[in-house]
């Protein structure tokens, strides 16, 4: 049962992206506080949040007010609560959203999952393995039921190890108390949630995981109808961002990204890309990701053209 | 009851266009239970015949009919009764021969305690047995070969193809191959394309030749004569 996955993941190359992954996961956790007072660069917290505290006033009296999407990327630990854009307040968000869109706004384990299908899917085209199987009776149904399985499991294993990664380096770094309430973090006072910080934090990483499974699948799926990898990336990429601004849209009632203003606004696409996609250093991993299938189309263009020269010689 | 009946398979004015290019031109045959040698030079249109038997590739005109069962509209049976070799076959290299013989059973739906059975008895008799739990990728290309043999023949099927089956096989191997077959055609129909006469001659009971994507010669064969001196004229250029 899902073969390729695991041959997938002995792969060397995948196991360095899932090293890098590691990396960037604990660096980003040592990066960002989960108390949004300690942020550990005081000087320019202070600046921000002044600058915040400026804007919530103008907010309060109505005025016009624009943030830059770069400053609502370095306070994405949450000292920002309401997004602000030219002309409109566009929308607030509550203390626990704010946290679970904290918990989520990387979702490094989808990235990874995503390379880890799509590398599987190529794996097994090259195999070859498709010729003789579908013309069986059961054809494919059998395998994709245990692969999307596989797909499952994979995510809650990668999910739970960063989550682990995650709490180990927040409790180093940042001395956080886990057994504390989440109401008792100055930036959550007003949270109707009764529960520990570690609570929340579980409750938190177990929608994580069940989000990623659905988009995962969905990009098994999509994977499965495309035949071309550049579709493939083309196709989890698009599935990705759309999920993620329904799934924001349903978070948020006001949210920038109801896609009738986000179609009209470039400011907000562009802090879409920034803050969302590319949240910090994932933004870099979507680069190095766009990068590893570029390279991975160009071979397979000049393999294309190189078999077709072949055959007309 | 099925089971018993004898098997037929018809094809009926099968047509393939590739770009212009007729790789299959109004192909019609029956065949019953017996091995039929399909032969003709490169490029004649073998494989295309073959895939379009088992339904990997649609034809453009023509039906597939085996004991009345049609290969597109009810596939699903058609593939049940199907055992297949493609030319080049791919593998999980990465699995053991039994892994990856079980895994095939599973999509055939073949039974695990009967497709263990039917495991033991074609790997002893192609002498891979005591390689069964050796990886694919450690397999030599004539090992490979005779697992895909026993790969299409898990499910026991009625109508079993092998495109190429002999290439890479010793001569000690032909032999035991030429006799499995011979054994599993009393009740079966087997097809096999191939280039190399001299291992179909004596076992083919039909031969069907393909030239430019025509059937040129539907027939029966007697046993033992040479292929090459009676049908000299389809092979010339
Ligand atoms: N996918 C394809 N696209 C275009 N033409 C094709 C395709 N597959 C086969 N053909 C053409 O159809 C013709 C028949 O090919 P086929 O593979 O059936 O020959 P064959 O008899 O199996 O030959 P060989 O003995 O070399 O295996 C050839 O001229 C080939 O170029
Ligand atoms: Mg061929």
């Amino acid at each position: 049962m899902g073969y390729e996955l695991r041959k997938c993941l002995c792969n060397k190359t995948v196991i360095l992206i899932i090293l890098i992954f590691f990396v960037v996961n604990g660096l980003e956790a040592s990066y960002k506080s989960l108390y949004p007072e300690k942020v550990y660069d005081t000087t320019t917290t202070e600046t921000y949040k002044k600058l915040i505290d400026e804007a919530f006033e103008n907010i309060d009296e109505g005025r016009d007010v624009y943030l830059s999407s770069i400053f609502i990327d370095r306070f994405y630990d949450r000292q920002i609560t309401a997004f602000v854009y030219d002309e409109e307040q566009v929308g607030y968000e509550t203390e626990e959203v704010a946290f679970v869109n904290y918990e989520t706004s990387a979702m490094y384990g989808l990235i990874l999952v995503a390379v880890i299908v799509i590398i599987s899917i190529d794996l097994e085209r090259k195999t070859r393995m498709t010729q003789i199987i579908s013309v069986t009776e059961k054809r494919n149904g059998r395998i994709h039921l245990a692969k999307q399985l596989a797909i499952a499991a994979v995510v809650v294993f990668i999910n739970a190890f960063l989550f682990i990664e995650n709490v180990i380096v927040h409790k180093l770094v940042g001395e956080i108390d886990y057994g504390m309430k989440l109401y008792n973090i100055p930036g959550y006072r007003a949270t109707l949630f009764n529960g520990s910080i570690l609570e929340y934090k579980i409750i938190c990483a177990i929608g994580v995981c069940v989000i990623e499974i659905i988009i995962a699948n969905i990009i098994y799926i999509l994977a499965c109808f495309l035949k071309r990898n550049i579709h493939l990336i083309i196709g989890s990429v698009c599935t990705y961002v759309v999920l993620k601004m329904i799934s924001d849209n349903i978070a948020f009632k006001n949210y920038p990204y109801s896609l009738f203003s986000f179609f009209k606004s470039k400011n907000l696409v562009k802090e879409f890309i920034v803050v969302r996609i590319g949240n910090g250093y994932t933004y870099y991993l979507w680069i190095a990701l766009v990068f590893l299938f570029v390279v991975m189309l160009i071979t397979n263009v000049c393999n294309y053209f190189m078999n077709k020269t072949r055959r007309s010689i | 009851m099925e089971e018993n009946k004898m098997p037929l398979l018809s094809v009926s004015n099968v047509t393939k266009i590739y770009n212009e290019y007729k790789a299959l031109d109004d192909v019609s045959f029956n065949i019953g239970a017996g091995i039929t040698a399909l032969l003709g030079n490169n490029g004649a249109g073998k494989t295309t015949l073959i895939n379009g038997i088992v339904g990997l590739i649609e034809v453009n005109q023509g039906t597939f009919l085996l004991n009345e069962m049609d290969n597109a509209k009810e596939s699903k049976e058609f593939r049940r009764h199907l055992g297949f070799l493609p030319q080049e076959c791919g593998y999980y290299d990465e699995f053991t021969a039994l892994q990856f013989l079980r895994y095939m059973g599973a999509v055939k739906n073949v039974p695990r305690k009967k497709c263990d059975e039917v495991i033991e008895k074609y790997m002893t008799r192609l002498k891979l047995w005591e390689h069964r739990n050796k990886k694919i990728s450690k397999y030599s290309g004539g090992m490979k070969h005779r697992l895909g043999i026993i790969q299409a023949m898990l499910n026991e099927p009625m109508l079993l193809i092998l495109d190429e089956p002999t290439t890479g096989l010793d001569y000690v191997e032909r032999g035991i191959f030429s006799d499995m077959m011979r054994e599993y055609a009393k009740e079966h129909i087997v097809i096999i394309s191939t280039h190399i006469f001299s291992d179909v001659e004596n076992i083919a009971e039909n031969v069907l030749i393909l030239d430019a994507g025509k059937l040129v010669c539907n027939e029966k064969f007697e046993k033992g004569a040479s292929i090459i001196e009676k049908y000299k004229k389809y092979f010339e250029g």
